[in-house]
């Protein structure tokens, strides 16, 4: 046990903080204190609007449902919906921070039991998971304490009970993932985990997208006690459904809203049993499954001649930097999955629905409604819509796509290497943005100008096409040197996992919440003279297009100039 | 040629100073070992010289090419060997070397040759159409060796190159750096293995404490020290009294 604190402990302090995107941005010894309290501060007001919707929804909520004596549903929605997140999430975590970090190979020879280990591992994890849905949870649970006028045991209780809640679901999620994984001894490889991890991650896409879908139908009702009916709704069929599978869902309501000491002692007997379990599955599934794991698949074999012809072919030191981005960014399931992949295929994400919907009958409404927006958007007086949907859809998938706000620091230690070759930094990294700006690019107006092309076929007129391009193009780049910058100002360098590179890296959500800003507000220009006052919308679309691609050169300029000095300063 | 001018280094900003006022200059034609203790600055003088880290005071040049002021025509002049090999881990090992090639503007047809000349000699024919990620580190240590040599450098800077190397790799190495000195270029590479030092170098550089305590040809240093025996006993002297 002593053990198993001190690699805690240590696992806290050192890498695992790190890993778990404890600390934000720069891995540099120099600290900007200014910039990363900037940094803090950005993100702080970024959160404000959830935050204090988060709240009110709470609070109000409470209020509503205070009077029906029903007040414990959001009690029980916040414990659900904790534990349901952190049981999916923490498939993911688990696999990698179990089998796919580094630091395995520094524990494994160490004289520690394999229980030891993962239980360090998974406290860590459960502290983090107490931080992350703290931001998630927490304003509408304080919310809910203050509508439904929480006495000081109550506030005590309910802290409690937060702080246990994420440590049945992980230990599950443990067990789970060990089971998998020793199952699959000798068989997994590195990648092959990376791959089962993003399609839970994939899962709980769908998860919260189908949700939403509920939500939505539900919305529709109106009447006074809308509300109401929906929570009730909510209650009976969504709680009652997956309410099952938490087992202390019941003990942890009861234990705050009674209040009950009793039922918190509950609460924390069935965790510890729970960790208990986790530790004597660890015993026997853990090593098994670690030890057997593959670095990769695939044999080596001497290459023909013309393979080799192939691949030697001249290249100028910008193609050689691009092909090597490219292939590394593509070649790397986690970059790829979490940089690329959502902008490359939103559009099936798009049409799921679309297909569901047929399939369970109601599909008629939805594909007529569809056929009738095509036929709409092919009027010709249509264009100025279209070119505000692509320009729309622009800002949007501009704003996700994460490869060039992750450029820097997807390089990792070998950075060095960018400053030991007689290649300019501006060559460089003009590499790095022309992969994270074509990406986009191709995911927004490549797929624009595929829609546009069918839309002038039927009748659409085709100038829109032009002047949506110029405003789509002049976005990406926008977008891509703003993500760049940002991710050269604090890049995270130090790493071991290549998921610290991309998933608990803040910088490019920084990034996606300018470029939304920016683009909402030229959307909103856009509307406001086109629609609302009724200018030609041609002559706003070059304005606009000409002013984007204005500060677009302006930022890549910039970008180019601080990359150039930021580089040679760079020191690990 | 490689020439340091006062060139030191802090790391943070109050710290100590991981290098202190180096000068040196290494001719061409020789084979330069670097030793000293851990901790004791090599590494650190190697990133300053190849660029990795910029220092906070002094000059390096390269073939007399300023690394501050023409940093390209400088970084030209060099291949390097850093010390952790795991880089470029997704690339296949042939798309490395074609990396290097390209960026250094190698001729392809002599591309071709030194490739196939030197995977011969490393034994990696076969493993070139493999990922690096799935290299031994001894293989990693070769196709770094291989990728800083295809541009044929005037001056070669390895840092631990050894660690990990098969017998046969490493007799290959030496005798890689034994060439590339008698076709009168400079070779500077660190180590900790004084037997290494003794057999392969023309002179040697010992650092401690990030300053420079002895600069010169092995006899010269066993002159200094008769009292000693062999290099080992000259080392843990020198290093005792710095
Ligand atoms: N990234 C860094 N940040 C802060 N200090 C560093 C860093 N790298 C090295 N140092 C310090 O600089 C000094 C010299 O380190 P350096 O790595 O150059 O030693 P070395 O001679 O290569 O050692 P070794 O034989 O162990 O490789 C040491 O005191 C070390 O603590
Ligand atoms: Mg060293």
């Amino acid at each position: 046990m002593r053990k198993m604190w001190a690699l805690t402990r240590v696992l806290l302090k050192s890498g695992a903080a790190q890993g778990y995107g404890m600390t934000v941005g720069a891995s540099t010894k120099k600290k900007n204190p200014v910039m990363t309290a900037v940094l803090y501060i950005v993100i702080l007001v970024c959160l404000i609007p959830y935050f204090t919707m988060a709240f009110t929804s709470g609070l109000n909520i409470t209020k509503a449902l205070h009077p029906l004596g029903q007040d414990q549903v959001v009690l029980e929605f916040i414990f659900l919906a904790g534990s349901l997140m952190t049981l999916v999430f923490g498939i993911s975590f688990i696999l990698s921070i179990f089998y796919l970090s580094t630091d395995i190979q520094t524990l494994l020879p160490l004289p520690l039991r394999s229980e030891e280990i993962v239980l360090g591992k998974l406290i860590v994890t459960w502290l983090y998971e107490v931080f992350t849905s703290g931001l998630l949870l927490l304003p509408i649970l304080i919310g809910h304490g203050i509508g439904a006028r929480w006495s000081v045991l109550q506030w005590l209780l309910g802290a409690l009970t937060f702080f246990f809640l994420p440590l049945m679901p992980l230990a599950v999620a443990g067990i789970f993932s060990m089971f998998v994984m020793f199952l699959l001894r000798g068989r997994a490889s590195r990648g092959m985990v990376m791959g089962i991890s993003t399609i839970f991650l994939l899962a709980v896409v769908m998860l919260f997208s189908s949700a939403g879908g509920y939500m939505g139908s539900m919305s529709e009702m109106t009447g006074d006690n809308a509300i109401a009916e929906m929570l009730q709704n909510l209650a009976g069929s969504v709680i009652g459904k997956y309410g099952k599978l938490i087992p202390l869902l019941g003990p942890m309501t009861k234990a705050v809203s009674q209040p009950s000491i009793l039922w918190l002692l509950v609460v924390i007997a069935g965790n510890l049993v729970c960790v208990g379990v986790f530790c004597l599955a660890a015993r026997v599934l853990y090593l098994p499954g670690v030890l057997s794991m593959k670095e990769s698949g695939g044999r080596s074999r001497a290459m023909t001649a013309a393979q080799q012809e192939k691949m030697l072919r001249r290249s100028s030191p910008f193609g050689a930097c691009l092909a090597k981005e490219w292939r590394t960014l593509m070649r790397s399931p986690v970059f790829f999955m979490n940089t690329a992949m959502i902008g490359l295929i939103w559009p099936v994400f798009f049409l799921l629905p679309l297909i569901f919907s047929a399939l369970t009958g109601d599909g008629e409404s939805l594909f007529s409604l569809l056929g009738r927006a095509m036929y709409f958007l092919s009027e010709p007086e249509a264009a100025p819509i279209v070119v505000l949907i692509i320009f729309g859809v622009t800002v949007f998938g501009a704003g996700l796509c994460m490869v060039a706000g992750t450029a820097m620091s997807r390089e990792g230690r070998s950075y060095t290497f960018m400053k030991c070759i007689p290649v300019s930094y501006r060559t460089q990294l003009s590499a790095k943005l022309a992969v994270g700006v074509g990406i986009s690019a191709f995911s927004t107006a490549g797929y624009g100008l595929i829609a546009m092309i069918y839309l002038v076929i039927r009748g659409l007129s085709p100038a829109a096409i032009p002047i949506a391009l110029l405003l789509s193009l002049a976005m990406n780049v926008l977008v891509g040197c703003v993500n760049l910058f940002l991710d050269l100002a604090f890049p995270k360098l130090n790493w071991e996992n290549e998921m610290v590179a991309v998933k608990q890296h803040f910088i490019p959500i920084i990034g996606m919440l300018i470029s939304f800003v920016v683009g909402g507000l030229l959307c909103a220009a856009y509307g406001i003279l086109v629609i609302g006052v009724g200018m030609n919308y041609i002559v706003v679309g070059l304005v606009l297009g000409l002013v984007l691609a204005a500060l677009a050169a302006g930022a890549y300029f910039l970008v180019m100039a601080f990359g150039q000095k930021r580089l040679s300063q760079l020191e690990d | 040629m490689i020439s340091l001018r006062g060139v030191s280094k802090t790391y943070d900003k109050k710290g100590v100073r991981a290098v202190d006022n180096l000068n040196m200059d290494i001719a061409d034609g020789k084979i330069t070992g670097f030793i000293g203790p851990n901790g004791a600055g090599k590494t650190t003088t190697l990133k300053i010289i190849t660029g990795i880290l910029e220092p906070d005071e002094g000059t390096v040049t390269i073939d007399g090419l300023d690394m501050r002021t023409q940093p390209l025509e400088a970084k030209k002049r060099f291949g390097f060997v850093a010390d952790s090999p795991d880089s470029f881990l997704r690339l296949k090992g042939l798309e490395y070397l074609h990396f290097c090639a390209s960026i250094y503007g190698v001729d392809p047809a002599v591309e071709k040759s030194k490739i196939a000349d030197m995977a011969q000699r490393f034994d990696m024919q076969k493993a070139l159409s493999d990922k690096i990620s799935n290299y031994s580190h001894g293989m990693r240590q070769k196709i770094m060796v291989m990728g800083a040599l295809l541009h044929d450098p005037n001056v070669w800077i390895l840092d631990e190159p050894l660690t990990g190397l098969d017998p046969k790799a490493a007799f290959e190495l030496k005798e890689m750096m034994r060439e590339h000195a008698a076709a009168g270029r400079s070779v500077l590479f660190s180590t900790h293995v004084l037997e290494v030092a003794e057999k392969l170098c023309d002179q040697v550089i010992i650092i401690n404490k990030g300053r420079i305590i002895f600069l010169g040809t092995l006899d010269m240093l066993r002159e200094q020290y008769p009292a000693q025996e062999n290099l080992e006993d000259i080392f843990l002297e020198l290093i005792s009294h710095a």
